[in-house]
């Protein structure tokens, strides 16, 4: 995780707030240090993670993991981390006749129906276990991402009621989950976008700078909190230029990257 | 009338037009063209030389305007310019030294193509072993069955005993997303099978994800109707090169241009197992064929280049 | 102004935005009907119950009936404690069971109904509940049954929203500028045009809204510089002095001394 991320959100792994959708989006750039930063932030909070990697494989997450100070092989073996990895199942989805429903079930089919398997994998992976084992703290689900579902033929409805269930039963019932899916920019239907927006409290968003490609300056954060209480404070968004390192990503104010100052 | 020429004309610099110009502007163009050369319009005393050419160039332009004035006939010349010289030209050739690459290395090559006889591309020799799909129904399932059976057999997935230690199976897929692969996205915006292609890329990058091999694809973009596919299939690739040929467009008598044949395009570079990826300080790149060197530069610097030998 | 959006039956729609949500606007509608005494029945399909009910007092929770459609609304957990029949079935169910008097539904959101409903049926049910809609015996005259609806604009093309918006007896966009939010109003009176109304004071956390007085005292100021009736006799009523006014003027060297006027030969 980078420290600079949790002071800009305002957290930190012994606060990880529950019950709340975060929206990682990208447009233009590559936003996946986002997800390597919410990986890493709740493996270290000690919260029992279901992480659903359509995009890439477990070895890279893996790689990448190290760099930021967490084994994702180790949290596996521990049972804080239920690993589904998209592009090896694919395979066997693909060419092998499952028995029972597999949660990439669509692959194989013509029109792709719902994501009720899927659903029902992640409800399974996040239940809690009465084993008397070490208790997790909050059940956290990370899904990248979810604009990968929508080019394999997924409906956008089918996404959305997807996000809507992980968001409403397995908050509800195991009371806590915070659920990050990622999606690059408006490649995905925008709707199926905007909607998972209005569904978020807090959204991400990477994005290329307007000035083009600068190698000091990767790119632009735009945080967004989105207050649903009149009470409470009203939408508030920030904006931060990034530069990625090898293991870190430092972030400052617009226009005052160190490189320039 | 005019003899049949073995190159086609280029019918937009014969009006003096630019390949973007709509019809008024070309009529426009065509009338105060086919005024100069007219025949009766020449004063009597021009030298014998001159009235000939004056008369190919009136033939030449009323030509052109009997192509470029119908829509339809014009639409089909547009289509076929940029077919042939965007992509059948150069990437070919990218394609051919990825291949030549894996012989002279000893990996094993696959090569898939609906269009052509694999076996024109690459000669099948005694150095290398060449297995070719050519005999595939056209059809990604049955071409992700044909490699998943190779990679199993020949053990690049771990599964059986490879021939020969760390060898590494290189794909080379031609034209993919082509009718001749029973897909319909470059026929028509709204195609009933528009995952079709998606699919296959997704479940061929999970086969070489697990398995010591490699693939490279051409694919005919400019074809695709829809232009979100394109966007899909871009996010589902890891490396994605644009090649943006001069042939028939206005670059091609651009002084700025006149060195090169053609820009490269560096659209995505992976992020595999690290944060950041090598991203070059440049995003300039040009490339040139002169004879059978295949050279890439920043514009005015050498970068590297390509020998091909043989064919 | 929001007295004006409840004062007769039929749908209100509320359209708002990522930026600019609606959700608050829509509880402090329920707020006011509630205080009126009227139940309220929310069709809740976005937020949970717990959250939807925050920052209400007992009172008005005890007037509010939340219909879950948030937990389960596909029947996935097959437990059974879902609305089997559907969303629309549960909407009519709503529409039906309301027990006489005034009584409000409140619809969250209008978007999800949208995406999961055919836009035809969503309108033909809500069109039952307007004025013109209802069937004669009905049990509750339908001037007395206020549809709130949440509509999240983005969402939709412009076919929906507009079919949706046709049906509406009051419209309120969402909206702001650098931070600062904004009501758009828009009231359709049968037989009447459209009125406008933009209210850019609506979410503001200080007064600018006038009084009676204050708004009697303001008009009756005199500017400093405005040309008043008292100025102009003051003016009128200067001493006389010389009659007329003399121009000095001595000609030098450039000066053409033409007496035409040079505009004559324009041929206008």
């Amino acid at each position: 995780m980078f420290p600079e991320l949790n002071n800009l959100l305002n957290t930190s792994p012994d606060r990880a707030e529950q019950g709340k959708l975060t929206l990682l989006c990208a447009a233009e750039t590559d936003g996946s240090f986002l997800v390597h930063h919410f990986l890493s932030f709740y493996l270290k909070a000690n919260c029992k993670v279901c992480f659903v990697a359509l995009i890439q494989s477990f070895s890279h997450y893996n790689i990448v993991g190290q760099k930021l100070g967490v084994s994702l092989t180790a949290a596996r073996e521990r049972g804080q981390l239920v690993f589904l990895e998209g592009l090896k199942s694919s395979v066997d989805v693909f060419f092998q006749a499952q028995e029972k429903t597999h949660p990439l079930h669509f692959l194989r089919e013509a029109n792709a129906g719902n994501l009720q398997p899927l659903y029902e994998f992640v409800q399974e992976a996040l239940k809690p276990v009465d084993s008397g084992a070490a208790a997790w703290r909050c059940p956290v689900l990370l899904v990248d991402d979810l604009s990968v579902l929508l080019s394999l033929g997924v409906g956008a409805v089918a996404v959305l009621d997807f996000v809507h269930y992980c968001r409403a039963t397995v908050c509800s019932e195991l009371k806590v989950p915070r659920a990050a899916g990622s999606q690059p920019g408006p490649q995905g239907p925008g709707h199926a976008q905007a909607y998972v927006h209005h569904q978020s409290h807090l959204v991400l968003r990477a994005e290329g700078l307007a000035t083009g490609f600068c190698k000091d300056v990767h790119g632009q954060l735009r945080i967004l909190w989105r207050a649903s209480q009149p009470t409470a404070q009203r939408g508030r968004s920030l904006t931060f230029q990034y530069k990625i390192q090898d293991k870190s990503v430092t972030f400052f104010a617009k226009g005052m990257s160190p490189a320039i100052l | 009338m005019m003899a049949f020429e073995q190159n086609p004309k280029d019918w937009y610099s014969i009006l003096g037009a630019d390949p973007s110009a709509n019809v008024s502007d070309l009529k426009q163009k065509y009338q105060r063209l086919i005024l100069m050369y007219h025949p009766d319009k020449q004063s009597a005393d021009v030298p014998a030389g001159s009235a000939e050419e004056c008369i190919r160039k009136f033939i030449e332009v009323d030509q052109a305007w009997k192509i470029l004035g119908n829509e339809e006939t014009k639409k089909e010349y547009d289509l076929q310019r940029r077919e042939e010289d965007k992509y059948n030209i150069y990437s070919p050739l990218l394609f051919k030294y990825f291949l030549a690459e894996g012989t002279i290395s000893g990996h094993m090559l696959l090569i898939a193509s609906a269009k052509e006889d694999p076996a024109n591309i690459l000669q099948p020799t005694d150095v290398f072993e060449l297995l070719t799909s050519s005999s595939l129904t056209p059809g990604y399932a049955a071409l992700l069955q044909f490699i998943r059976n190779i990679i199993y057999e020949e053990g690049f997935d771990g599964s059986n005993p490879q021939k020969k230690q760390k060898n590494i199976l290189r794909l080379g897929i031609q034209n993919l997303g082509s009718p001749l692969w029973g897909d319909d996205i470059c026929c028509t915006e709204d195609c009933d099978n528009s995952h079709g292609l998606t699919k296959f890329l997704y479940v061929l990058r999970g086969l070489l994800r697990t398995s010591l091999s490699v693939c490279v694809i051409t694919m005919p973009t400019h074809l695709i109707q829809n232009k979100a596919v394109i966007a899909r299939v871009t996010h589902l690739a890891d490396t994605v090169i644009g090649l943006e040929s001069f042939i028939g467009s206005e670059r091609e008598t651009n002084p700025l241009y006149k060195d090169y044949h053609g820009l490269i395009h560096i659209r995505q570079i992976p992020r595999l197992n690290n944060l950041i990826c090598d991203e070059s300080d440049v995003k300039d790149l040009a490339f040139k064929l002169k004879r059978k060197l295949f050279t890439i530069e920043v514009r005015e610097l050498l970068c590297f280049s390509l020998q091909s030998r043989g064919k | 102004m929001l007295e004006s959006l409840l004062a007769l039956g039929g749908l209100v729609l509320l359209r708002d935005s990522v930026e600019w949500e609606g959700r608050s606007l829509l509880k402090v509608l329920i707020k006011k009907s509630a205080l009126r005494g009227e139940q309220v029945h929310v069709l809740g399909c976005e937020v949970s119950e717990e959250e939807f009910r925050e920052g209400f007092d007992p009172e008005i929770n005890s007037r509010v009936v939340y219909h879950d459609f948030f937990r389960d609304p596909l029947n996935w957990s097959k437990t059974g404690e879902a609305f089997p029949a559907g969303p629309l079935a549960a909407l009519r169910a709503v529409c039906r069971r309301t027990a006489p008097g005034p009584a409000t539904i409140a619809l969250d959101s209008l978007s999800w109904l949208l995406l999961h409903l055919p836009c035809t049926t969503l309108c033909q049910t809500l069109h039952t509940l307007s004025p013109q809609g209802s069937c004669p015996g009905a049990s509750t005259p339908a001037e007395q049954v206020h549809v709130l609806g949440l509509l999240h604009e983005e969402l939709h093309g412009p076919g929906p929203v507009g079919a949706l918006s046709s049906l509406a007896q009051a419209e309120v966009t969402l909206g702001g500028t650098a931070g600062q939010a904004s009501a758009h109003v828009l009231h359709r009176r049968p037989q009447q045009r459209p009125t406008n109304k933009v209210d850019p004071m609506a979410h503001l956390t200080f007064n600018l809204h006038l009084s009676e007085k204050e708004r009697e005292a303001r008009d009756s100021l005199t500017l400093p510089f405005q040309f008043s009736s008292e100025k102009q006799q003051a003016l009128l009523h200067r001493r006389p002095g010389p009659a007329s006014s003399h121009i000095f003027s001595e000609p030098d060297a450039y000066d053409d001394l033409d007496q035409e006027d040079p505009d004559d030969d324009l041929d206008i």
